[in-house]
């Protein structure tokens, strides 16, 4: 049974090298491996980061275990193309590849970005160059450069062949560890076998702390090789801690399993690394082209996110939105959505004034807006003022979908 | 941290295991019917890529799949089909081999998506004594993948869509030592395994008219013998 555990959360992990730092000796004791150092490097001397160990246009040789991980993730992708979570809107993906061309240089085409529609801060790269950015990503990155930065860190990943390396750690660990729960149940201690799949646990996080320290590294290399701010990384995790800290509902991640470095450990370690690397002439941070991009999706997004109902987390993202200063009138209509359907003592009210501010603030609300007045009013009573509110949305938004129920509902109203 | 596929995978490789556990039996195939049309014209079957992975099972219990191997098992079990439907007078139209072609084809590749939940489900409810074996299946064999299948009729002109899903394990060193000591110490630990299904589906209804599975400690895909052996037992009742 131990056997079966272990191996249910480590087949858990073992695929994809997730994202999320100290001193510059840990990023230093991660580079191990055969490094190759291209003509032309822009890292200087007291960088510890060159470009990777993968050529580009790397193919694994059929006999080796890496081949035989592609086997398998190359399958995987084949079914994330058609997957139904994949967001597919050819400008937003043309867009999220051009950053990653321009990020990723001479690998390219060696990296696959897929938009996946999940609400949350989250990306992740497979062995085979696949990697997912959360739709949820791009609420949490103010421009192009933060954007950058993780699509640098997660090719990090692949460029050090990191995947490959845990999964080689973890058929190692996992294999020596069979044998120890061997002899310890023929000596009758099984509890002891517990304790050392602990300690094989631990020791995968170890690693892949390492990993994504040594990720950061490259992020903040890659960016800078792209003409990117590399100043612009670590503020994406002020934002990210501010946002944790609002959630009641999170728990700090044990000591065994914290496979990323604590933020704010983080935060300060990229603040370095953007210091020591070499700047490029000009800094760029590409904040209209990112919400020029962004900008048409961007309610369906902060919809996905509400639905998680996680209103404090919510709350914070919002204040960070609005401090950015994009649409603010669609910023206030969520604040109010966020209080009609939390609705507790007074958020109904509250709701009320937030779709007020909406209407009167720069930029423009969605034309939904109408309907959630509508709804509010209706929960509190006020059923004049709702029945305005329903024909106003209807008025405002002729093609509705919904047309046919709100129009029972003012019949509803009439009587 | 992504969940999603790769969870669901793991989870599957425990619900075989634990069925081959269980029962460690052969072949008793599901039926609807016995026979293929008569008229030559209407026996051609298109064999959907079979998805066939050859692994080393670790000491530890995880699994490597091997490239070598598995470009190996399909080539072997290609030969054998080519052979059978010659031998048993139904046109193959085509046997897909070039995983790259799929995911071309939106439509094809959902339906192919489909028939992997479909015969999944098969795989884990129909069978009685499978620890997930539903009561309402035993006694009847109805699946179906709807009619929306008429696609790949029209696409690749077939009347039936064979699906071959097979899953190979072979034991490496370290597994053998970790059995041998086990079983000086009493206790039993799995081999390598062959577990997987074949599925035909009526072209025209979406019927899943014939499915059998393959649940057992040994077979080898690796040699012609041992793949034609193997897949002799996986199509032993398929309608002729």
């Amino acid at each position: 049974m131990i056997v079966r555990n272990l191996l249910f959360v480590l087949s858990f992990c073992a695929l994809i090298a997730a994202c999320a730092a100290d001193d510059l000796s840990a990023y230093k004791r991660g580079l191990d491996g055969p490094e190759r150092t291209p003509k032309g490097e822009p890292g200087r001397g007291d960088f510890p980061f060159r470009i990777g160990d993968l050529a580009p246009a790397h193919k694994p040789d059929p006999k080796t275990t890496e081949a035989g991980i592609w086997l398998q993730v190359e399958k995987l992708e084949r079914q994330i193309k058609t997957a139904g979570r994949r967001v597919q809107i050819p400008e937003l993906n043309a867009y999220v590849e051009s950053v990653s061309c321009r990020v990723a240089g001479p690998y390219c085409g060696d990296i696959r970005v897929y938009l996946m529609r999940s609400p949350g801060f989250n990306a992740g790269m497979y062995p085979n160059g696949m990697m997912h950015v959360w739709s949820g990503l791009l609420l949490r990155v103010s421009n192009e450069a933060q954007l950058a930065a993780v699509i640098g860190h997660e090719a990090g990943h692949y460029l050090r062949r990191h995947t490959m390396k845990r999964i080689r750690d973890i058929l190692d660990k996992s294999n020596s560890l069979v044998f120890v729960q061997l002899v310890l149940a023929g000596a009758g201690i099984p509890v002891a076998g517990d304790v050392a799949m602990l300690m094989t646990l631990a020791s995968i996080s170890a690693f892949s702390r390492d990993s994504e320290r040594e990720a950061d590294g490259y992020s903040i290399l890659l960016m800078a090789q792209a003409g990117y701010d590399p100043e612009e990384a670590w503020k994406i995790w002020e934002a990210i801690t501010k946002e944790k800290e609002a959630d009641k509902e999170f728990e700090a991640p044990s000591f065994f399993f914290a496979s990323h470095p604590v933020s704010e450990e983080r935060m300060e370690a990229l603040k370095k690394l953007a210091k020591l690397v070499k700047k490029p002439r000009a800094v760029d941070t590409g904040r209209e082209r990112f919400l020029k991009a962004i900008r048409p999706i961007r309610r369906h997004l902060l919809r996905d996110e509400l639905h998680q109902r996680k209103f404090g987390p919510f709350n914070v993202l919002l204040d960070r939105l609005v401090e950015d200063g994009d649409n603010v009138a669609e910023l206030h209509f969520f604040r109010g959505e966020m209080h009609r359907i939390r609705n507790q003592e007074g958020d109904l009210a509250k709701a009320l004034e937030f779709y007020e501010k909406a209407r009167t603030s720069p930029g423009r609300a969605p034309a939904e807006m109408w309907r959630s007045v509508g709804l509010a009013h209706l929960k509190l009573g006020h059923r004049t003022k709702a029945r305005k509110a329903f024909d106003d949305y209807l008025r405002n938004n002729p093609n509705a979908t919904d047309g046919k129920m709100i129009r029972q509902v003012i019949k509803g109203l009439e009587k | 941290m992504q969940k999603g596929s790769n969870f669901r995978r793991s989870t599957l490789a425990f619900l075989v295991l634990a069925a081959l556990a269980v029962q460690g039996c052969a072949a008793t195939a599901h039926l609807k019917t016995k026979t293929l049309p008569a008229d030559p014209e209407k026996r051609r079957i298109v064999v959907l890529t079979p998805d066939v992975e050859l692994s080393i099972l670790h000491a530890g219990g995880l699994q490597e799949p091997n490239v070598e191997w598995t470009e190996l098992a399909k080539k072997h079990i290609a030969a054998h089909l080519t052979k059978k439907f010659k031998a048993g007078n139904i046109r193959m139209v085509k046997l897909e081999q070039k995983e790259t072609e799929i995911g071309q084809d939106r439509r094809e590749s959902q339906l192919r998506k489909l028939h992997q939940a479909v015969g999944h489900a098969v795989l884990f409810h129909q069978w009685e004594g499978h620890p997930l074996a539903l009561p309402t299946k035993a006694g009847t064999f109805e699946w179906t993948m709807g009619p929306e299948i008429r696609y790949l009729k029209q696409k690749y002109g077939a009347d039936f869509a064979l699906f071959i899903f097979i899953r190979d394990s072979y034991a490496s060193s370290g597994r053998a030592a970790l059995i041998f000591f086990g079983a000086l110490l009493g206790i039993g630990i799995p081999g390598g395994a062959q577990v997987g299904f074949a599925s035909l589906v009526d072209l025209e209804t979406g019927d899943v008219v014939w499915f059998n599975r393959l649940l057992r400690p040994e077979g080898d895909l690796r040699t012609t013998s041992g793949a034609d052996e193997t897949m002799k037992l996986l199509l032993a009742d398929m309608p002729k």
